[in-house]
């Protein structure tokens, strides 16, 4: 459905992109993740059809963003990050016009706008001014304007920004309800909302795409080795000796605590080994106390950082 | 086109700057009609300093509903959506000059309250009038689109508002102070394109197709380079 191949994009001496190629098929739902930079407005704002593609190539349905640059734009549902509407128009005068300016035939008109409210939940809000919403309702309005013409293809930037955590649920909710209509483009950077609304993910990291995989595969990849967090009573070389008797130990990380005669331990165990129960018998042995003992599973936070970190690379 | 010359005529009408320009329009072309009319007397150039002072009037406040067209949208982002959808740049440019051309030509009605008066009073003739009308429509067209024009190049409105008038002030002075300056060739020059003189002929009386044709071809012109203002920027963005 949406192809991206070689593109990239300099602004001055900057280049935000370099190189990016993905591939998204007919109806997923895919995240693009992105550090702070320019890489991800100008992803949206290529994509979107607000810049001219060159280098590089974008066909959405079939069409080449460069080629056919109006009809491709005609496929697109774009919501800009921060929402940007026309105040002084009411909802149903902008889903209008928006039906209007993408060339709706004036008989299916009315039948969509009504069909976008009522997805959208602002049927009871049809007639007010959109500078009167709430920022809810407004960002209803936005994602309502995106999706009443029809398009193929639903880039959202950031659709929760500015919002306060209660309306970002509930814009994740509607987001939600739209999965599987549409094929669904979502700039972000929360984790929150590319592990509930997608299924792919693509996270660039200076302007290069260091990962492009789908969600369940990023969480196995991430599974790496197992760590276990301890705090036990004891000094570090007593617990050091100690750890040294167990196979399948990788690495020891002590940490002070503010806890006196205690110390912190940080132990990367191999990947499917469990050495719980081993531990506990030896610290009984040597009567060396284990205060605290958990698992510590990677999350796509630690992902995340790792892929676009100051040791960044791809997987 | 037309969904963008709709959204624009209506949001004319939804903003209290409108009202001022038609308040001020008004009131200048009121006090043009009666000062000539009624306290210098009717004679024969009453017309043309009539339409003078329409088109100054014009010249001066239009540029005031033409700074929000591009560079207000631009303000707002809400530019992002209009440059998003399935619409060229010379599209997007018609349309905008359509909706001021047409709120300029309705902002004419008011304006020609007080001469119509005179005119049904017997001072001033209707063909007169309506030559009046047509020459200061013809100019407020030309004057719209390069508004519009500079307001896709601008920034923000107080940057779009000030760049028309700046230029409308070098054209003026192409036909006022420049012509004393310079050989004949540079006067020949300058008064072909003097846009503030062109349609003075219009109050002679005259329909001169000539000048109508250089106002609408200024307008052409500025709605052009207004597209290819728009095409550059994508490209340059």
């Amino acid at each position: 459905m949406l192809t991206v191949s070689n593109l990239s994009k300099r602004y001055g001496n900057v280049l935000a992109l370099q190189n990016v190629s993905f591939h998204i098929q007919e109806k997923e739902s895919a995240g693009i993740f992105s550090a702070a930079g320019p890489a991800g407005p100008a992803l949206c704002g290529l994509l979107s059809g607000l810049y001219e593609c060159r280098p590089g190539q974008i066909c959405i349905g079939g069409l080449d963003m460069g080629k056919s640059a109006e009809k491709a734009r005609a496929l697109v549902g774009y919501l800009p990050r921060g929402n940007p509407l026309y105040g002084d128009m009411s909802v149903f005068e902008y889903l209008e016009f928006i039906c209007s300016l993408y060339k709706i035939p004036g008989k299916s008109r009315r039948g969509q706008i009504e069909q976008a409210l009522e997805l959208c939940g602002l049927t009871g809000r049809r007639d007010a001014l959109i500078r009167d919403l709430s920022a809810l309702d407004a960002r209803r309005a936005g994602i309502a304007g995106s999706v009443v013409f029809g398009p193929s293809v639903l880039l959202l930037s950031q659709p929760t920004f500015a919002l306060r955590t209660e309306d970002a649920e509930q814009v994740r909710a509607l987001l939600a309800k739209l999965r599987g209509k549409y094929t669904l483009l979502l700039l972000t950077d929360s984790i929150t909302e590319i592990t509930e609304l997608c299924r792919h993910i693509i996270i660039l990291n200076k302007g290069r795409v260091v990962s492009d995989s789908s969600l369940s595969d990023l969480a196995a990849t991430t599974g790496g080795n197992n760590r276990l967090k301890l705090r036990m009573a004891g000094s570090p070389a007593d617990l050091q000796a100690l750890f040294a008797l167990l196979p399948g130990i990788l690495d020891v990380n002590f940490q002070r605590t503010f806890e006196p005669g205690t110390v912190d331990i940080l132990l990367e165990v191999r990947r499917g080994t469990d050495l719980r129960r081993d531990i506990w018998a030896l610290a009984a042995k040597a009567q060396l106390p284990i205060l605290e003992m958990r698992p510590i599973s990677v999350s796509l936070e630690d992902v995340f950082l790792q892929l676009t970190g100051s040791g960044g690379g791809s997987l | 086109m037309i969904a963008i010359f709709k959204k624009d005529f209506r949001s004319y009408f939804r903003s209290m700057q409108t009202f001022v320009y038609l308040a001020l329009f008004s009131l200048f072309c009121g006090y043009y009609a009666c000062r000539q009319f009624f306290l210098a007397g009717a004679d024969g150039s009453a017309a043309s300093t009539l339409l003078s002072g329409m088109c100054a009037a014009a010249a001066l406040l239009l540029p005031l509903i033409t700074m929000r067209s591009f560079a207000g949208e631009r303000i707002l982002h809400t530019d992002h959506l209009v440059l998003t959808a399935p619409i060229g740049p010379l599209g997007l440019a018609f349309g905008k000059f359509l909706a001021c051309a047409a709120f300029f030509a309705l902002s004419l009605v008011p304006a020609s309250i007080l001469p119509l008066i005179i005119a049904c009073m017997g001072y001033l003739s209707f063909g007169e009038l309506f030559l009046v009308l047509l020459g200061c429509l013809l100019f407020g067209l030309a004057v719209a689109a390069l508004g519009i024009f500079v307001s896709s190049m601008s920034g923000g409105p107080i940057g779009a508002y000030f760049g028309t008038l700046g230029i409308l002030i070098v054209f003026w002075m192409a036909g006022n102070i420049l012509p004393n300056l310079g050989s004949s060739a540079l006067r020949a020059l300058l008064s072909a394109i003097a846009l503030f003189e062109a349609p003075e002929i219009f109050s002679y009386g005259i329909l001169r197709y000539s000048t109508a044709l250089y106002l609408l071809s200024f307008a052409a012109v500025c709605i052009l380079l207004c597209a290819k203002s728009l095409d550059l920027e994508r490209r340059t963005r």
